[in-house]
């Protein structure tokens, strides 16, 4: 039996009115763009334990909560042990020490490198994570189609991405309920995908994937009759009633990540020698 | 089976800011064998409830017990013994036969030999009116959505369970397969040997079969009682009035107004029965 499951799916929006949620979101997806940069230009240990940090405090100003973030972050736990085991194993560099008589299984700079590789995931994870809980698909594609407009004189179809980025974003709520409502359904007339032998859990899956995509392609073809019925046609140019705007605060935002940012990409000249000659 | 729910509270979400508040403080019996209806609007925690029946859901306070034992307790057999017929059961089938997706569980999860499995098809087909010999080699899906919504209850039929629960039975059904549902129901509760759980919005086609009434408002019990009693208290209040079955309403405002008719003359012929013979006896027409 499991404890009810948290509601809130991958690109979820947290409702609420804190800082982050009150920034324009083209502030909100250049200071992503930003941070996510300032997290891999450098491989060391500590800029992306400060890279942590800097996210930790974005994650602190969402005011979404510790439990949410805790949950939002656990589900990469995978993701992240097996990039973790990856560099560990596959990207050998450098000697292995020793300890005591035995030689160790892996270098202490291997180490070192897997474990701010997983660090800088982290921070790009809970960047992100602060972006999608503080600003709905909605204003998301706002940001995106006046940040993208400048390319529209290339010929890039940005209204189409941008429609196809929202779309998107609201789908994948709905693919989980799909999948949700299925796996209760499922377990309701006796199902029970945790045990048997793996082969034929595999195929329990069936019972779970082709009553969840039939769900995913009939709510597709009914948003579809309705995007229609709606006047949206593909190509023509489309009208927007909700101007944004780039207030003073948002000035002030961006200024400081592009500051960080770039203390980030320069500080393995500036400040690491200086720590290094300290210790 | 018994059903004791014990000062039932669930908040999904609990201590985040996304935390709702889908039951409190939730407490009924229902002894074995008989038929419970849950009635009440959208969002009124209805689903929430009986999820916590086979342990889909479990408390945030309060709790189930099944025969005096908590369905915590149960494991992985629970899913048998409650079989809970979820809201639009239709669109779960999947399997390329009727009679493989009516059978799925069985072959799947116990140890019953293929004559065992197939005479209980039979069974469950019979009990839900679903001609097994004409469907039955069919993929689910070219089926009508009558034939679909039987389909899927056989499913969970099958399991032989002690409990039956039905969500939102009437919703999308055409006036023949209701009649085939109510049927079926009114069969299983003769039979006794079942407890089952109705849960609608709009009780009115089945009020004849229930021995016992829930009425929920936004997570709170607000009547719980023997249908006639329910639906006669909660007549003269303005909100709950509305989700009240029109024929409980009219039942209820003709005893007001004088009327001698039974307060549980929950169908048009019983009532029109009553009301022959009251008007045979006095000069006042209805
Ligand atoms: N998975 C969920 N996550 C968060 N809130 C939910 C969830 N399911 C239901 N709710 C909320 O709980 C309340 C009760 O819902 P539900 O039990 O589905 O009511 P009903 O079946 O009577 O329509 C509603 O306010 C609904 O929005
Ligand atoms: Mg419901």
């Amino acid at each position: 039996m499991s404890r009810s499951i948290m509601d809130l799916s991958i690109g979820g929006y947290v409702p609420g009115d804190s800082f982050l949620h009150r920034l324009d979101p083209r502030t909100k997806l250049l200071g992503m763009l930003s941070m996510l940069v300032g997290a891999f230009c450098s491989e060391s240990l500590e800029a992306a334990a400060i890279s942590v940090a800097a996210a930790a405090m974005l994650a602190a100003l969402t005011g979404a909560g510790w439990r949410i973030w805790a949950w939002g972050l656990w589900r990469f736990k995978w993701m992240l042990l097996i990039v973790f085991l990856m560099n560990l194993f596959f990207h050998s560099s450098g000697a292995a020490p020793h300890i005591g008589p035995h030689q160790g299984p892996f270098s202490g700079e291997v180490v070192r490198s897997s474990l701010a590789l997983s660090l800088r995931l982290i921070s790009a994870i809970m960047v992100s994570l602060a972006l999608t809980f503080t600003t709905t698909p909605r204003e998301m594609t706002l940001g995106f189609w006046r940040l993208a407009s400048p390319l529209k004189r290339l010929r890039v179809p940005v209204d189409e991405f941008g429609m196809i980025m929202m779309l998107a974003m609201r789908f994948i709520p709905l693919v989980q309920e799909e999948l949700r409502n299925t796996i209760d359904a499922q377990k309701a007339r006796g199902v029970d995908f945790g045990h048997g032998p793996i082969v034929s859990r595999a195929r329990n899956l069936l019972a779970l994937l082709v009553p969840a995509l039939h769900g995913v392609l009939r709510r597709a073809d009914h948003l579809a009759i309705a995007m229609t019925a709606r006047g949206y046609r593909p190509g023509q140019p489309r009208t927007e009633y909700r101007p944004l705007r780039f207030s003073l605060r948002d000035l002030i935002a961006l200024l400081l990540l592009l500051a960080f940012t770039a203390l980030q990409c320069y500080q393995p000249v500036f400040i690491f020698p200086a720590i290094s000659s300290l210790t | 089976m018994e059903i004791r729910v014990d000062k039932l509270t669930h908040w999904y979400n609990p201590g985040t800011s996304l935390q709702v508040s889908a039951l409190e403080d939730v407490s009924f019996i229902v002894p074995a064998g008989k038929v419970l209806g849950i009635l009440g609007g959208t969002g009124s925690g209805k689903t929430t409830l009986i999820k916590h029946l086979n342990g889909l859901l479990t408390p945030t306070q309060g709790r189930v017990l099944l025969d005096g034992k908590d369905v915590e307790t149960y494991g992985p057999g629970l899913g048998r013994k409650v079989g809970v017929v979820l809201q639009r059961p239709e669109r779960q089938l999947f399997d390329e036969t009727v009679f493989r997706d009516i059978s799925f569980v069985l072959r799947r999860f116990t140890a019953l030999d293929q004559a065992e499995i197939s005479l209980r098809v039979r069974r469950a087909c019979e009990l839900v009116g679903l001609d097994l010999e004409a469907v039955g080699d069919r993929s689910p899906h070219a089926l009508s959505d009558g034939e679909k919504r039987k389909t899927a209850i056989a499913g969970v039929l099958v399991n032989e369970p002690d409990v039956l629960v039905l969500d939102e039975p009437a919703v999308g059904l055409d006036p023949p397969s209701m009649a085939d549902v109510i049927r079926l129901l009114d069969g299983m509760k003769q039979a006794g040997d079942r407890t089952i759980v109705i849960v609608s919005h709009d009780m009115g086609p089945f009020l004849t079969l229930l021995d016992s009434l829930l009425v929920l408002n936004a997570g709170r019990v607000s009547a719980f009682g023997s249908p006639g009693e329910v639906c006669a208290g909660l007549s003269d209040d303005p909100v709950m009035r509305n989700y009240l079955p029109r024929l409980a309403l009219l039942v209820h405002d003709l005893a007001e107004r004088g009327f001698p008719v039974g307060l549980d003359a929950f169908t048009i012929e019983t009532l029109a029965e009553q009301l022959v013979v009251h008007a045979g006896h006095s000069e006042v027409g209805p």
